[in-house]
């Protein structure tokens, strides 16, 4: 460690008033900083580390004040700084940059202006010197033609661009520290990986300290020199990256860092740390972790542990730790067994709760669900199809859903009589296969279109075409009668647990809430009874079931999400970022409950996310989405492992490494997704692809077989000459290669269904582009690209119910 | 049946209904930690709308008889309120200041010397009886007018919100149509149109008053629409009554306490404004105020009528926007107590 702290935090206390006097949110927080040094400061939701940031700037919002403690920065103590030179540190030397970069910028001014303020404000330059220094900021920041963005407004650009914005604004008087809070939280994978090593880059660069905030272990290997770990408002480890991600010492890091989903291994159950980090007015009194920590002894309860200094820069403050004769399992052994149930109080879950869950109770449930659905069959005959189609399905291992050629389209108004004026392809021809018991996982970044493609599934959002079968039956063809049943057999879990839980309902009622839509249980004692049992299912105390929800912490809402669905006896459950709103700790218990419940209740999820690491350790089969389409799909052990499209790797390069011994994240791809309403032509992703070739942007390629699945990659794609002669495509037989120049496209006549006047003509099935007709119904010009023979083409068309019953398809000239 | 007896019947009806709501919200805890906070934090401003409404109550309960009418036979008959018994018999000649015991023009003795607390009008009628009875006008207004029309924003704003498309279309048509012309103005001509009855002006107010409140309901229900856990009612299979009345309605009560309360204010005061142009209500402080503009231009003033309809109407919406205020506090969710 280098000897002059640059910052450096003494007994560190914040509080905010309580009803029992004011409460520690900060306590007794003691660290330093050297120059040019990155040091994280980690831990859940609520364990003070903004609070922590905010009293650093002394912008710690009311009524909260900084009690005690010192922060002297470069020898002053900022505490005690007059207001008007604690502004001039402000943004001159210490700089923030915050999680949000949407809110974070004034939306009504250029960018160019609000960094020309941030540097004016410190420095008094002609406007012409700082108009340009703002322009050599953006450059810095890696913005494309930062002259030309100079004059954007925040809405034009995109969040990694914003976020770019923050961080140049940040730089722009060469802070000595950077406090950068949760900067990556609301990017993308791909985009972070741009965000931290601008980062890494800057800070050779300028030496700039950081002070980074982050509750993900994955940044902080990447970025970090140094690592603390708070919990509860005090700091419980504290010590260089590689230790402390390697050789935890503290529990709560043991626990942190055994939690993540990355780090398992796939079917093995995840070490949950019991519990939530409790409300800062419960705070207990003695050890904090204490309620939730597998080696609490009742010293823990009753005495703070002082630090311990394990070598001279790693400190840990634990009990356990610091005394030797501790009954302690060993540190590191997967073994750790962790208590489960209501360890920490009365929050706790306290249901049967063991790992593989004991038969009794796993059975009841089971047996309660069949009678029921062979009760609802009896009253109601018209249920009996889907229900006995559903055992058949079980039993053959036949895919429980198919999705084929998923369009959702949503309409770009404007005008006075709001006509549409464009499309945005939010889902634009998706294959998908959900095989019963099974969990498939949809992944793809922001605006990619997965969350369109649940919805519309479940006919949240109406499709424009495509056929979605459950047991052979297409859901999109049903009317919304004869969709009903099917709602039973698919159910939805959404990301933010308090906005899928109405207020102003107790946990009962909105359990209930299914069974009474459709008719399960007899009167209203039996919903409660039954209510009661899945609340237990989903291991929450059914004792609570008259609480409203923000009585109940953000893990207990999800599981009461779960249970919401349970209620109706699902055979899928699509899981939209279930578990991406919750803490390290919280997103362990509940992927444990769904890999429980799944074993016990045969379910099939498709999991939708963009957290990859949930995705390896719990998928067994991976789509990755890019811009409304799959481009590849196969088995999570072959994505992972041998990922063909160059998206995919990309993907995959971007995800932070968890070893502490490497550092990996690499942006592989450059710039922002496309927006779906202007999606490039020809393969979409090739303006970003790092192996686009001459033909890429003028052909889509179409789904490719590829080891265990398809890729759309034309990299994937087998010789011309290999294929069987059905597969020859049109084109390529008139130059007897299969090299032909690019842009020859095969023009066909085809009478297609055209429904009303909205229906647009520029579909783009596969490679096919529609000239756009003059008259409706009139014959359209089809110019097909040369992977389709003219038979693909018809039976494709009359596949996606573009070819009218009796439309014909005619080669005009080849 | 004769216009009294159903005044009389309402009365019994109102009192009815809010003992059952004050029943039904003792059970719900959130109405009951609204009148727990309401009782804490604004005592004085909730004693002064009791009490405006106890004297509402009183002027509202009526009846035939029982007073001593002096041979006149129109008197006689005449339905009188509990308010006016409890005045009856206190008339004067003319004109007396108020706790005066002699007439304020001529000095002729007063037959109640030292008897009218806020004097009396020309007509000799004590001016504390009149604003008294004042206090029932404006409830009426403000009351029937915001049951007519926040029912009514309630149900165009939610269908326009919640189907969209042609229903809305067709309600923000009838909006932007209502808010295009001067409210003032189409105010008149309703009243013109429709009579000058209590129920009438009542209409007429409501017909102005509802976009605001229908536009407020459409957003709110956008939003709400989106929401994941009305996403969640809809992928199981919950109809959409049921999720209008289960998730979106109840989602918007807090707005519609809110916006009847600050309604309730306006309305008070464009009846003024009505009366002042001659199309009040008879017997509201309204006309009370408009009555006195003439008077303050004598010479010596007849100062009290003014003032007595002026701090009575002030009180009550000063009284009513303290509540109004307190209790938009204590439903918005973020002053809400957190999950212990």
């Amino acid at each position: 460690m280098s000897p002059t702290p640059m910052l450096q935090l003494e007994s560190l206390t914040t509080t905010f008033p309580g009803e029992r006097g004011p409460v520690p949110v900060v306590d007794d927080l003691s660290l330093t900083l050297t120059r040019g040094e990155v040091l994280a400061l980690v831990g859940e939701s609520g364990c003070g580390k903004s609070v922590t940031a905010l009293s650093i700037l002394r912008l710690v919002p009311r009524p909260g004040r900084i009690e005690r403690g010192r922060v002297l920065f470069g020898g002053r103590d900022l505490r005690t700084l007059p207001v008007a030179q604690m502004r001039a540190v402000r943004g001159a030397e210490i700089a923030m940059i915050f999680q949000e970069p949407m809110t974070s910028l004034n939306p009504v001014l250029g960018v160019g202006a609000q960094v020309v303020e941030a540097i004016a404000l410190h420095q008094p330059l002609p406007r012409q010197a700082a108009w340009q220094h703002a322009q050599q900021l953006l450059a810095l920041t890696g913005i494309p033609d930062p002259v030309g963005r100079m004059r954007n407004y925040p809405h034009q650009l995109s969040g990694g661009m914003k976020q770019r914005v923050m961080i140049a604004m940040a730089i722009a008087t060469r802070p000595a520290l950077l406090i950068a809070d949760e900067p990556t939280t609301a990017l993308d994978v791909t985009i972070q990986a741009q965000i931290l090593e601008l980062l890494r880059e800057l800070r050779q660069q300028l030496g700039t300290a950081v002070l980074l905030i982050t509750h993900d272990l994955g940044v902080v290997n990447e970025l970090a020199d140094r690592v603390a770990v708070m919990y509860a408002g005090r700091m419980v480890e504290l010590g260089p990256r590689e230790q402390v991600l390697s050789e935890p010492r503290h529990p709560y890091t043991q626990g942190l860092l055994r939690a993540m989903p990355a780090r398992a291994r796939r079917g093995q159950r995840l070490t949950e740390i019991p519990g939530v980090v409790p409300a800062p007015q419960h705070w207990p009194a003695g050890c904090r972790f204490a309620t939730r920590c597998p080696l609490a002894q009742a010293l823990c309860h009753e005495v703070v542990p002082a630090t311990t200094a394990l070598s001279p820069t790693h400190e840990v403050a634990c009990h356990a730790v610091a005394r030797a004769d501790w009954p302690m399992p060993r540190a590191g052994s997967q073994r750790l067994s962790l208590p489960h149930g209501p360890g920490a109080g009365p929050s706790g879950p306290s249901g049967p709760a063991g790992p593989a869950g004991p038969a009794g109770p796993s059975r009841s449930p089971r047996s309660l669900q069949q009678a029921e659905r062979g009760a609802a069959s009896d009253a109601r005959p018209a249920q009996a199809g889907p229900a006995a189609a559903a055992a058949l399905g079980r039993e053959t291992g036949a895919p429980l859903l198919r999705v084929e050629e998923l369009r959702t389209w949503f309409p770009i108004r404007s005008g006075m009589l709001q006509r549409s004026v464009g499309w945005i392809k939010a889902v634009d021809g998706v294959d998908l296969i959900c095989p019963a018991g099974r969990t498939v996982a949809l992944v793809g970044e922001s605006g990619c279109g997965k969350t369109t493609v649940g919805r519309s599934i479940l006919g949240l959002e109406r499709a424009r075409a495509g056929r979605v079968y459950f047991d052979g039956v297409d859901l999109l063809a049903l009317s919304p009668r004869q969709l009903l049943p099917y709602r039973r057999a698919l159910q939805i879990v959404f990301q933010d647990p308090m906005a899928s839980l109405d207020p102003r309902m107790r946990a009962r009622d909105i359990v209930a809430e299914g069974m009474i839509s459709f008719r399960i249980g007899a009167n209203d004692r039996e919903r409660t009874e039954r209510v009661a049992e899945l609340m237990r299912r989903v291991q929450l105390d059914p004792d609570q079931m008259g609480r409203y929800p923000h009585e109940f912490s953000g893990g207990q809402r999800q599981r009461l999400c779960i249970a919401r669905a349970l209620a109706v006896g699902p055979r899928l459950l699509i899981c939209d970022e279930a578990t991406s709103a919750l803490d390290v700790s919280i997103q362990a218990q509940i992927l444990n409950l769904l890999r429980q419940l799944q074993d016990e209740l045969q379910l099939s999820f498709l999991f939708i996310t963009h957290d990859l690491g949930v995705v390896r350790y719990l998928a067994d089969r991976i789509a990755v989405m890019y811009l409304g389409q799959v481009v590849e799909e196969g088995s999570t052990e072959r994505i992972f492992e041998a990922p063909q499209h160059p998206y995919t790797r990309a993907l995959l390069a971007a995800i932070p490494a968890i070893d502490p011994a490497r550092r990996q994240a690499r942006a592989r791809v450059r710039g922002d997704v496309p927006s779906p309403a202007r999606p490039p032509p020809g393969c979409r992703f090739h303006p970003r692809c790092s192996e686009a070739q001459a033909r890429c942007p003028i052909e889509a390629p179409p789904l490719f077989p590829w080891a265990d699945g398809r890729s759309r990659c034309f990299l994937a794609a087998q010789p011309p000459h290999g294929g069987p002669a059905a597969d020859q495509p049109v084109r390529s037989t008139s130059d007897g290669r299969g090299s032909a120049p690019p842009g020859r496209t095969l023009v066909v006549r085809a009478k297609l269904a055209v429904e009303g006047g909205a229906r647009p003509l520029d579909l783009e099935p596969a490679g096919t582009l529609f000239e756009r007709p003059r008259k409706q119904r009139a014959p359209l010009r089809l110019l097909a690209q040369r992977h389709m023979n003219v038979a693909q083409l018809r039976e494709h068309l009359r596949a996606s119910h573009l070819l009218l019953a009796g439309g014909e398809l005619e080669q005009e000239r080849a | 049946m004769q216009l009294w007896s159903a005044s009389n019947l309402v009365v019994a009806g109102l009192l009815l209904a809010g003992l059952t709501l004050l029943l039904i919200g003792r059970r719900h805890r959130l109405w009951r930690e609204v009148f727990v906070q309401l009782r804490r934090r604004r005592p004085l401003a909730l004693l002064v709308v009791a009490g405006y409404v106890t004297v509402a109550l009183l002027d509202s309960v009526r009846w035939v008889g029982g007073v001593d009418a002096g041979g006149d036979v129109v008197a006689q008959h005449e339905a009188r309120s509990v308010l006016d018994r409890l005045f009856a018999g206190r008339r004067e000649r003319s004109y007396s200041a108020p706790l005066a015991d002699r007439e304020f023009y001529g000095h002729a003795p007063l037959r109640h010397p030292g008897g009218h607390l806020l004097g009396t009008d020309i007509l000799g009628r004590d001016v504390l009886l009149l604003t008294l009875k004042g206090a029932r006008v404006a409830l009426l207004i403000g009351g029937l007018t915001s049951l007519i029309a926040i029912p009514l924003a309630l149900l165009f704003g939610v269908s326009a919100g919640y189907w969209g498309r042609r229903i809305d279309d067709g309600v923000f048509f009838v909006m932007s149509t209502l808010a295009s012309m001067p409210t003032l103005l189409l105010l008149i001509a309703l009243v013109m149109v429709l009579g000058r009855s209590t129920v009438a002006v009542c209409l007429a107010l409501a017909v102005t008053s509802w976009v605001g409140f229908c536009r407020l309901a459409r957003g709110e229900t956008f939003k709400l629409r989106e929401m994941d856990y009305v996403q969640a009612a809809r992928a199981l299979g919950v109809s959409d009554l049921r999720i209008l009345l289960r998730h979106i309605v109840p989602n918007l009560m807090h707005l519609v306490v809110i916006t009847f309360v600050l309604m309730f204010s306006g309305l008070v005061l464009s009846e003024a404004i009505l009366s002042w142009l001659g199309l009040g209500i008879e017997g509201s402080w309204g006309q009370m105020i408009d009555q006195a503009r003439d008077e303050l231009s004598r010479d010596p003033a007849i100062w009290w009528n003014l003032a007595a309809a002026g701090v009575a109407l002030f009180t009550l919406l000063l009284a009513v926007n303290f509540v109004g205020d307190a209790v938009r506090d204590i439903l918005d969710p973020r002053t809400r107590r957190e999950p212990t």
